[in-house]
């Protein structure tokens, strides 16, 4: 899969500052971490990439293909996409199975039988089939995180993207996570990543961006990225994290 | 140990059989209390009237009823259009919104009553009565109902709107399949009790002769001058509404809980 940005930029509305500030990046990749410090810009960049938020200036590419971001034709785009949040993702007011069910029922256009199956499959599949007609607020965070993640690759997208699916998490059900992410890799999963789970992104990613400032300082294979990165600025952020390691 | 009967810890259910002789002891006192002052007037209670009044009575009841379910439909679509209009972009939109809401909440309804009955019913030649005071009272209403469903709208986590657009869903589909679950959620224990205001406040319709169970009341009290007889009756008749509606409301609240 290649991503490609060029020049995007973002400023929030009444905000002085702008978020991205002509972020380019041209990556070929299947699994891709985007790291960097908190208010760096990463959950906009994926906001952009999914397709969420419009950018003020700049292309955004997919295999090649330019994002449009007209509001008509966007939903199709977001469709074609899976998106898994921080935290409370899940649609409130629907069960764990219905969470999954309802997009493809309504979005893709499966008969309810045909999209049961496919939930139960993936509900069972990742040790949630018997809690699969609970409601979001009863399950642990865990269980609220695998079942976004079965909800995001149900329709069979080209492309996840995941805003630090597991910074709500404890530690192990973070790991639990991390897993699972790394399963659905070996499986063919292909995805974007933003996270501060630095092994994660060494290891399970084959590429890595390193995001600050609005723009992306350097991007490469990740063993190059935490070897020997080329960036003073790189260099300084990993070096703080291992501090405690 | 033996418990003592009557009392209950701080946040501790009693059993229902507990919570049932309680709430009945209460009743019996209270009742008991009203029987004493009456007899203390001097005054024997006698129902008596009851069946030669009865089919006006049910038709009071009855119109009571009505425009409180007419009041219902027309300020809910008040409520949502004023609730929408707070939003809207375009700002006179927005501020006479928020002017309609600040003054109908700011005034008493009485007030509102005659107001709009003699003053604007009046030029206008509106003179069918019912429909008068059902407009009147869901207006009124409606303001209440704009703030219960702003309230509801606002505390939909922005996530859930993220999500719904995350998955494809269009505009229209985010509002049917999530935004509207979710504020029906929300909203529904607040509307069964604005409902319950619904039916008391028609009791000042009235002060413009519409013949609600309220007015069928003050007229049967004014011809046999029974005015205790009258009045007990009166309030267990809105007693009889307003009590399932609450218990609704609560059912509601348990079967929403979800949201948190
Ligand atoms: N909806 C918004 N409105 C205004 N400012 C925002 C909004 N979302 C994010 N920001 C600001 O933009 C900056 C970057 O945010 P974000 O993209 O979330 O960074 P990161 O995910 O790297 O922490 C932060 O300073 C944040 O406060
Ligand atoms: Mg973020």
């Amino acid at each position: 899969m290649r991503i490609r940005a060029a020049g995007l930029a973002k400023r929030y509305p009444g905000s002085e500052r702008a978020v991205l500030d002509g972020l380019d990046l041209d990556v070929e990749a299947d699994a891709l971490a985007v790291i960097g410090p908190s208010g760096g810009g990463k959950s906009t960049f994926l906001r952009i990439l999914g397709g969420l938020l419009a950018p003020d200036a700049g292309t955004v590419e997919m295999d090649g293909e330019r994002v449009d971001y007209d509001e008509a034709s966007l939903p199709a785009y977001r469709a074609s996409i899976g998106y898994v949040f921080q935290q409370n993702g899940l649609f409130q007011h629907l069960s764990a199975r219905e969470n999954v069910v309802m997009p493809l029922v309504r979005v893709h256009g499966l008969s309810r039988e045909e999209a049961g199956r496919r939930a139960d499959e993936l509900l069972g599949r990742f040790g949630l089939a018997e809690v699969a007609d609970q409601l979001p607020a009863q399950l642990s965070g865990g269980q609220q995180q695998r079942a976004a993640i079965a909800r995001a690759i149900a329709p069979r997208p080209r492309l996840v993207l995941l805003d630090e699916p597991t910074s709500a998490l404890d530690p192990a059900y973070t790991v639990d996570i991390l897993d699972l992410l790394d399963a659905l890799r070996r499986d063919g999963m292909r995805f974007v990543i933003v996270t501060h789970e630095m092994g994660f992104a060494r290891r399970a990613c084959d590429a890595c961006a390193f995001l600050d400032g609005g723009r992306i300082v350097e991007c490469g294979p990740s063993e190059q990225v935490f070897e020997a990165p080329a960036h003073e600025q790189t260099r300084a952020f990993l070096g703080r994290l291992l501090e405690w390691r | 140990m033996a418990r003592n009967p009557f009392v209950a810890a701080a946040g501790e259910r009693p059993s229902p059989l507990k919570a049932s002789l309680n709430y009945l002891l209460v009743c019996l006192v209270v009742l008991a209390g009203l029987w004493a002052a009456v007899g203390s007037l001097d005054y024997v209670l006698d129902f008596g009237f009851v069946g030669q009044v009865s089919k006006r009575i049910g038709d009071g009841f009855l119109l009571t009823l009505r425009i409180s379910v007419a009041s219902l439909a027309i300020s809910l679509a008040i409520g949502a259009l004023v609730a929408a209009g707070k939003g809207s972009r375009i700002l006179p939109i927005r501020y006479l919104c928020d002017l309609y809401v600040r003054i109908i909440r700011g005034t008493p309804l009485i007030m509102q009553v005659y107001l709009f009955f003699y003053v604007i019913g009046t030029s206008l030649g509106i003179d069918d009565r019912f429909w008068a005071g059902t407009l009147i009272l869901s207006g009124f209403e409606g303001a209440y109902i704009a703030e219960i469903l702003r309230g509801g709208l606002a505390s939909i986590d922005a996530t859930q709107r993220d999500a719904a657009r995350a998955v494809g869903l269009t505009r229209s589909q985010a509002l049917r399949h999530v935004i509207v679950p979710q504020m029906v959620a929300r909203t529904l224990p607040a509307l069964t009790g604005q409902f319950a205001s619904i039916v008391k406040d028609s009791s000042l319709l009235s002060l413009i002769s519409v013949v609600e169970l309220t007015q069928t009341m003050r007229e049967i009290s004014s011809q046999n001058f029974r005015l205790f007889e009258c009045y007990f009756l009166l309030g267990a008749l809105y007693l009889a509404i307003t009590l399932p509606l609450d218990a609704l409301g609560r059912h509601f609240e348990r079967r929403f809980d979800y949201a948190h």
